[in-house]
């Protein structure tokens, strides 16, 4: 998992817990189709999106996650300025 | 302006596709050789069509969708990656193969035939179980810990499974070259093979799917800490008690039977509970058939708890159909309704035009009247095949026919998720569904 030492502002947030997959992609997808340039997303999960993480890595976002306390995944998404 | 997506680091769709096609393919010439067989077939779990029917279906269906299942889901749920070897195509070969040939080597009862399985499935299995337990060893995904260790134990219970199956087919092989109990080690075998392997992996993905596509709660902890790994070790216990002669060992190892059947049937009411207690209160056809699993299999802990298996002569016949058919075939059958047309979308999203927005739902690629049309034909199959454990006579061909029809239901519905995948990549654009019926 890539880490950085600043993280940006969440700029819109999307919550995808209990929906079936592949909702929860097809859903992140879509908002970061939405996303403008210097924005991020946060995302709130059931689990950690492992396809995800590899399309995201692919695609040039980076990303920063965790496990929260409620058992839920909050995943930040945002694309890479380079 | 609509951003495309690479997604070219997915292997091909056709690696994790020819395991799982194989579950209904090879289902369908297990019901084939019952239909052909008629009743003899259900006279014992000792016949040779009833032996080539339920490698059929344990080894050829059930044993290469579970591997073709893990094959993909150890990479997606718990991060772990499978090195990418094209030893991977020559062992699903072999294992087709293989079971073929001891399919055919009961059936006709040529040594030649048991040596060439052996000498096929014996590398494929121990290969591929070789190749995830390697990917194991790999750090994993955090929340997938209770995961991994279940396909730890599972694959353990399959390489047991695999020498136990090595040494019976070489007393077919070449009669009387070892001194070996034959019963005794066929009943460990099956134990094994449905209970380790089946069980076990049945159990440790169910702790990822059942939440993830089923919308459920989270397993309880003290299910998915304690449950694969204690019953590993009841079943290498109980291996061990019930082939010592003394009186002790005897019920110490009936007491095993008894606790595992418990163990078991916990297992199956705690996934009952959870899916009954799901935030989406429709059932849809995959819960229909995980509903149908969990009555199999707590119908299987009670007949084998209840120490029928001795006393009813139909009961040990009837306690391989609800293992086999009723539970491990019933979940695999719903998973694939899930798996499959979530392949088929995932690997579109590269070739269509538009990405996800030109890619149908995986709702909209199998019809769900279709699904809940085959599950009705499972369903009545299953029943017919308990009944046929009582009365061959009169439902033995009814049973077997019916359970050909389930597989061919099944078949047909997921090419549709197939057809679509082929016309898409074909096209490149969004074209007409199939119309849903």
């Amino acid at each position: 998992m890539m880490t950085t030492t600043t993280l940006p502002s969440a700029t819109s947030e999307i919550d995808v817990t209990g929906m079936e997959p592949p909702e929860p992609m097809l859903a992140i997808l879509e908002a970061l189709e939405a996303l403008p340039e210097r924005g991020a997303l946060l995302v709130r999960l059931d689990r950690e999106p492992h396809p995800l993480f590899r399309v995201l890595d692919q695609n040039d976002y980076r990303r920063h996650g965790g496990w929260q306390e409620d058992h839920s995944y909050r995943l930040l998404i945002w694309r890479d300025a380079a | 302006m609509q951003r495309a997506l690479t997604f070219s680091h997915i292997p091909p769709l056709s690696v994790p596709l020819r395991f799982l096609l194989c579950a209904p393919l090879f289902a369908l010439m297990a019901g084939g050789v019952l239909l052909w067989s008629g009743a003899a077939a259900f006279a014992s779990r000792w016949t040779s069509p009833m032996l080539a029917a339920t490698h059929l279906l344990t080894l050829g269906s059930l044993c290469t969708a579970m591997l073709g299942s893990l094959l993909q889901m150890l990479p997606s749920v718990a991060g772990v990656a499978i090195p990418r070897h094209r030893c991977g195509a020559a062992a699903h070969a072999a294992l087709c193969a293989g079971t073929l040939a001891l399919a055919g080597a009961f059936l006709f009862e040529l040594p030649m035939l048991f040596i060439g399985a052996m000498a096929l499935l014996a590398p494929a299995l121990l290969g591929l179980t070789g190749l995830c337990a390697a990917a194991l060893w790999q750090r994993h995904a955090d929340g997938a810990a209770s995961m991994v260790a279940a396909v730890r134990t599972a694959l353990a219970a399959l390489a047991v499974t695999v020498v136990l199956g090595v040494m019976l087919a070489s007393q077919f092989a070449w009669p009387l070259s070892l001194p070996l109990p034959l019963l005794h080690v066929t009943d460990i075998h099956a134990a094994w093979g449905l209970l380790g392997w089946t069980g076990l992996l049945v159990a440790g993905v169910a702790y990822q799917v059942v939440p993830m596509f089923q919308v459920t709660a989270l397993y309880p902890g003290w299910m998915t800490r304690g449950f694969t790994s204690s019953m590993f070790i009841l079943l290498a216990v109980v291996s061990v008690a019930s082939g010592l002669a003394e009186h002790p060992a005897q019920t110490f190892a009936r007491a095993g039977v008894v606790l595992g059947a418990a163990g078991f049937a916990a297992f199956g009411a705690v996934t009952g509970a959870l899916l009954l207690r799901r935030k989406r209160p429709k059932p849809d056809v995959t819960n229909l058939f995980w509903y149908s699993a969990i009555v199999s299999l707590l119908a299987a802990c009670t007949l084998g708890a209840l120490d029928a298996l001795d006393a009813l002569p139909e009961a040990p016949l009837a306690l391989g159909v609800l293992l086999v058919a009723g539970f491990a075939f019933s979940a695999i059958n719903g998973m694939l309704y899930k798996i499959v047309p979530f392949l088929v979308w995932y690997h579109l999203q590269e070739s269509v035009e538009g990405g996800c927005r030109g890619v149908p739902g995986v709702k909209a690629m199998i019809p769900v009247a279709w699904t809940r049309r085959q599950f009705g034909m499972h369903a009545t199959a299953l029943a017919l095949l308990l009944g046929a454990c009582v009365r061959p006579d009169w439902l033995a061909r009814p049973a077997a026919a019916a359970f050909c029809l389930s597989c061919c239901l099944l078949c047909a519905n997921l090419a549709c998720a197939l057809r679509v995948y082929a016309r898409l990549r074909h096209n490149g654009a969004g074209a007409p569904l199939p119309h849903p019926a």
